[in-house]
């Protein structure tokens, strides 16, 4: 706010050029401790987070898990019933969300439905008495850089939703705000727009160099969009890391059934450490530890186990040491899914690349699996560190 | 929507054509049904069916009567309307109340296109002309002649209203004038003698001076903004309302109250409104009355009708305070010339058979007789419109406990007869009298009084000649 | 055109005209079924056709024609075909020219008043405070009043001799407000606009309503404050509302007749005497050539406003 309430963040205070645009000095955002109830519903549970200056961070979850309450407690749109939010080095939890000098996309895009691209994308200026010549030429180069300059006189009704969505970027843009909110910006538009916008906004991330908070329930949308990525569920936070932790080493169970497509395969086992080598026995077979992974078994002490093994980790092996049934098969043209059945009931999904399998349905095959399996805690699902 | 009112359960229900063509013309002022149903109004030499009742086949006849009487004098009509019924088998006669006077004219316009007009009908004074405009009423002279109808004992004035150019159109029934209630407890205090009310213009000025000054009460007067003082007061002072001797010798074409007795009357009005002697009230409340009850002024004109019910009111104490006194309209001037009178009279219908224009003439010469004028007037506060009635018990015991009741007989009793004590009789009455209700409200804003009565001529004068123009006068 | 499809070389000419008069036959039998159907369609518009013929349609046409005639006081006497010069006359006539401009008056008095008073209210009742719902409902309790017994309260309260008004102003006596040349239409107009408010106040809550939360929230991040976002958000997606109010206000206006009636009756010395009651008091007269002749005048002046209401639905000029 460089102490200067509701007037524009400076163009000229140190901001870095970029296509005619000028952008303001990045700041980071934090949750420190904040919760919000609705009643009797806790939505957002003792949440601490930090988004670094300039950094992308995702919040991700199933719908309901909190990350748009504590997306709109930082745009100030929610006020938060414990905590301290800050934005930059400055505690905002009095400040209204008209001067935290933040920009927020709408999932409907929110735009004036009176108002033409220019009016639209201009609005936040004229919030902010900037003079009509600066007015011009800032809209003028928003508008250059996101392709918009033909639209500029029509309505949003006229407009299709890819470009709504580009005029809501434009919007929140133009401001040069410290920081960007988005709340799942890309949900309204089709599976092809969709990857297009993403791509469009990655880079447009990294031209501006601004911090963007962004919320999603798609994981890939995650996975492609966030330096780091933080997942919520049921107001708490699970974990949060760079894409291939959380890919890689889930926190937990839960995190590792949300990450990854096709997801995570998850079977309850049994350790058994009988003879040297351990393996987990699990329905329709057993899956082989290595000495790591058996060590910190033993140190745990426990014989219950909850496993997880991701479908692209199974292959099918005549020396395997899981015996299912195929019931299931996708093929996608670049990979197939299978669907298998285990003698007890259960499925799980396997994942082939490179060619068509000549497994058929009702084949009864042998699975092995690749590396070590996930471990987690069967009880609170904690993964358990190998 | 048959032609009988409904009157006969065997009639009642069948829709014969011209009921039927009347039905349809409703929505449409009856355009064109008023060439096919002018015809059946019977010249005025035909004879009266003088007897019909009685030799009718079936019995009683059944009359229909259209009124407008408010509640308490409702119920002293259907009493006497029961004795009636009860005295004879040969006529029975049933009251239909239509609210008022207007929605009465203005159902029965509808009924001569529609069907189902009534066979007596009681109309107010100022509708005179209208109902002879109207084609549709069998004049009362002819039963008189056909009866040998002894009038003399008749207040002459009341007759005389209804009598046009030789023809008595109707038989009045309920009249009353206007007069002066005045609180003798406000003049005492004002140091003005209760037993001597003003009987001039100027007195009511003084005693209205000497309220305010002695600071009886805020106003010495109400002045109600409606037409009919004013044009008692015409009448008055010998002026008439409008040309052709009042619309007595031929039909009235233009009014001629601006001549000097009016113009003076409106700077009366304008002065006494503009210094505050009196307060003007609107002609549709009785803001009059309530200010002298809430002691805002102590005097006002009302109509003798309303008497009646102001002694109820007065009777159960609320305002105790109030010592009411009932005197003779002021005159212009020292020379006073009478009044007319108002109230109503009742019009045979002649579209009824003759056994129920028959039954009709019964039932008025029966409303009319003394006995029954005498029960009306103790019943309602209207005037007994028979001289013997006075000599009635029930009537010298009222006058004598409650002398107030005689004050309207006597006004009326004394006006000589003129063309100005018998009235104006012209066709839109109605429109002419808002137009002087408005010229009056318009004063009481401050319009000067010439410049009122320029605008109130005009009116006025524009709508006789519109309605002239619509009747092919 | 299938047949032709599945044949071809040479056999497919033949084929194709084959086809195309195959294709000349459907085109019979659909109109033939085109008119069947429409004449369905019809059949089943008519019973409103002709309730609207009856009812709307013919004591229209037949105002319109009654005032070609000079129609007598009463039926027994015939009435006389005047042509255009009764309109002439009427239309003329400073009487009309005074009403409409009463009209006009009565019009600017109620309306804007009307519905910013309406819109104020609704803003006010979409507070998110407790206890909101009974302000909302006693907002919109007007809805539930009738005119007569509003006026008849009005009529009582504003009495210059017993109205609690006169009591408070401690006027006695003397003109009310009613009697006053200058105060009897806004009087009037107030009742008017008292009357219609909780009408206003619904109407602008539900277009309040359905201003999406997004947009305001929007504006809100984008910079605005309150004012700001009321004026430059909230009005500007308020307006087809706002327009509506206005059209629906100034017909309701037009056809104002209850409380005039009971309140002045066209008085004070026709301070009141707008357009319908002048009709009013021209069929109270029986003057039923005039009264069809303003009625005409009233539906020509209600039709225009009507259009232009369309016009700009139609153009959407608004947004959307």
């Amino acid at each position: 706010m460089n102490g200067q309430g509701g007037r524009p963040a400076g163009a000229h205070d140190g901001g870095t050029g970029l296509g005619g645009l000028v952008v303001a000095e990045p700041c980071r955002l934090s949750f420190e401790g904040v919760t919000k109830r609705f009643g009797d519903v806790i939505a957002v549970d003792d949440l601490t987070l930090e988004v670094a200056a300039g950094e992308s961070l995702v919040l991700l979850g199933p719908s309901g898990c909190g990350k748009s309450t504590a997306l709109r407690i930082m745009a100030g749109l929610e006020t938060p019933t414990a905590g301290v939010v800050c934005i930059g080095d400055r505690v905002v939890n009095d400040v209204d969300a008209k001067d935290r000098d933040v920009a927020m996309v709408f999932q409907s895009y929110a735009l004036y439905p009176h108002l033409n691209v220019r009016r639209n994308i201009e609005f936040p200026l004229r919030s902010r008495h900037v003079p009509a010549d600066e007015r011009a030429r800032l809209v003028a180069a928003t508008a250059r850089s996101l392709g918009l300059e033909a639209l500029l006189d029509r309505k949003p009704a006229q407009l299709s939703g890819g470009q709504r969505q580009r005029v809501a970027l434009a919007r929140a843009i133009v401001r040069h705000p410290r920081a960007f909110l988005m709340d799942e910006p890309l949900s309204n538009l089709d599976a092809r727009l969709r990857t297009e916008m993403r791509a469009e906004l990655a880079e447009l991330h990294r031209r501006l160099g601004v911090t963007v908070l962004y919320v999603t329930h798609d994981q890939v949308e995650a996975m492609t969009m966030g330096q780091r990525i933080a997942i919520l569920r049921d107001g708490v936070l699970q974990q949060v890391d760079v894409p291939r932790t959380v890919h890689d080493r889930p926190a937990n169970a839960f995190v590792a059934g949300f990450i990854g497509s096709p997801p995570m395969n998850i079977l309850a086992g049994r350790v058994d450490t009988a003879d040297g080598a351990a393996e987990v026995m699990v329905d329709g077979g057993s899956i082989p530890l290595g000495p790591a992974a058996t060590a910190a078994l033993r140190r745990r002490g426990l014989p219950d186990v909850t496993v997880g093994v991701r479908p692209e980790h199974l292959r099918a092996d005549p020396a395997g040491t899981l015996k299912v049934t195929v019931a299931l098969a996708e093929y996608l043209g670049h990979e197939q899914h299978l669907g298998c059945r285990l003698p007890g009931g259960g499925m799980l999904t396997v994942r082939l690349t490179g060619t068509r399998s000549a497994l058929v349905l009702g084949d009864t095959v042998a699975l092995a699996v690749e590396g070590d399996p996930h471990l987690f805690d069967p009880v609170d699902g904690t993964r358990i560190d190998v | 929507m048959t032609e009988s009112s409904g009157a006969e359960p065997g009639e009642r229900g069948r829709l014969d054509r011209r009921g039927f063509l009347g039905l349809l013309s409703v929505g449409a002022g009856g355009l064109l049904l008023g060439a096919c149903s002018s015809g059946s109004s019977s010249s005025p030499t035909a004879a009266f069916p003088l007897g019909a009742a009685a030799k009718a086949s079936s019995k009683p006849t059944r009359v229909t009567l259209w009124h407008s009487m408010s509640y308490n004098n409702q119920t002293t009509l259907q009493k006497l309307t029961d004795a009636f019924n009860s005295s004879q088998g040969d006529v029975h006669v049933n009251l239909v109340n239509q609210n008022s006077y207007t929605d009465t004219l203005t159902l029965f316009t509808a009924a001569l296109s529609s069907g189902g007009l009534p066979d007596l009908v009681q109309m107010e004074t100022v509708n005179l002309q209208s109902m002879i405009d109207s084609r549709s009423v069998v004049p009362a002279q002819r039963a008189i002649d056909a009866a040998h109808y002894d009038l003399s004992d008749f207040l002459p004035s009341t007759l005389n209203y209804f009598k046009v150019q030789g023809t008595q159109w109707a038989m009045p029934f309920n009249v009353s004038t206007n007069v002066l209630y005045y609180d003798q407890n406000a003049f005492r205090k004002a140091g003005l003698d209760p037993a001597k009310p003003p009987t001039t213009m100027a007195e009511l000025k003084v005693a209205c001076q000497q309220v305010v000054s002695s600071r009886t009460a805020n106003y010495g007067m109400s002045l109600k903004l409606d037409t009919s003082y004013f044009e008692q007061w015409v009448t008055l002072a010998d002026a008439l309302m409008v040309n052709e001797q009042n619309g007595r010798s031929g039909r009235a074409t233009k009014v001629v109250f601006d001549g000097a007795v009016g113009t003076s009357l409106f700077e009366w009005y304008a002065d006494m409104l503009g210094s505050k002697l009196a307060q003007p009230t609107s002609a549709t409340t009785y803001d009059n009355l309530l200010g002298i009850a809430n002691g805002i002024a102590p005097i006002c004109l009302e109509t003798s009708a309303a008497l009646g019910t102001i002694q109820s009111i007065l009777s159960g104490g609320q305002y105790a305070n109030v010592k009411l006194g009932v005197a003779q309209t002021p005159s212009t001037t020292d020379k006073r010339n009478g009044v007319f009178p108002g109230g109503a009279g009742l019009y045979m219908v002649s579209k009824s058979s003759p056994a129920q224009q028959d039954g009709a003439w019964q039932y008025i010469t029966y409303l009319d007789g003394p006995a029954q004028q005498a029960q009306w007037a103790v019943g309602t506060g209207y005037i007994p419109i028979r001289k013997s009635a006075t000599a009635l018990p029930a009537i010298t015991q009222l006058w004598a406990t409650q002398p107030e009741f005689e004050v309207s007989y006597q006004q009326l009793a004394e006006s000589p007869q003129n063309v100005a004590t018998a009235g104006a009789v012209y066709g839109p009455q109605a429109q002419v009298e808002q137009a002087i209700n408005s010229a009056l409200t318009s004063i009481s804003t401050g319009t000067s009084a010439s410049s009122a009565m320029a605008q109130l001529t005009g009116r006025a004068n524009a709508a006789i000649s519109s309605y002239n123009a619509r009747v092919g006068a | 055109m299938s047949d032709a499809d599945l044949a071809p070389g040479a056999a497919a000419l033949g084929e194709m005209a084959a086809g195309r008069s195959k294709d000349a036959a459907n085109g019979h039998r659909r109109m033939g079924r085109i008119t069947r159907e429409a004449a369905v369609g019809y059949l089943f518009v008519l019973p409103v056709m002709a309730v609207f013929a009856i009812f709307v349609f013919y004591p229209l046409l037949r105002t319109f024609w009654l005032g070609l005639f000079r129609v007598a006081p009463y039926p027994t006497i015939p009435s006389k075909f005047v042509g255009l010069s009764q309109y002439r006359n009427v239309l003329t006539s400073p009487d009309f020219l005074a009403s409409l401009g009463r009209t006009g008056e009565f019009v600017l008095l109620t309306v804007p008043i009307g519905i910013v008073l309406g819109l104020a209210l609704a803003v006010l009742a979409d507070a998110r405070i407790r206890g909101i719902r009974f302000f909302r409902t006693l907002y919109s309790s007007t809805v539930a009043t009738s005119v007569a017994v509003v006026s008849v309260i009005f009529f009582t309260l504003l009495n210059p001799t017993v109205g609690l008004f006169s009591y408070w102003l401690g006027i006695k006596g003397g003109n009310g407000i009613l009697q006053s040349n200058t105060w009897a239409l806004p009087a009037v107009a107030t009742v008017t606009v008292w009357q219609n408010i909780g009408f206003t106040f619904i109407l602008m809550s539900a277009a309040l309503q359905a201003i999406p939360e997004d947009l305001l929230e929007a504006a809100r991040i984008d910079g605005a404050g309150g004012r700001s976002r009321f004026w430059r958000v909230t009005l500007p997606l308020l307006s087809p509302t706002v327009f509506f109010a206005a059209v629906v206000g100034i017909i309701a206006s037009f056809e104002a007749f209850g409380q005039i009636d009971l309140l002045t009756q066209g008085g004070p010395d026709n301070h009141t005497n707008v357009l319908i009651y002048n009709l009013y008091t021209s069929f109270q007269n029986n003057d039923f050539g005039k009264a069809s002749v303003l009625a005409a005048a009233l539906f020509v002046i209600l039709l225009a406003v009507t259009l232009v209401q369309f016009r700009f639905v139609e153009r959407r000029v608004f947004y959307g």
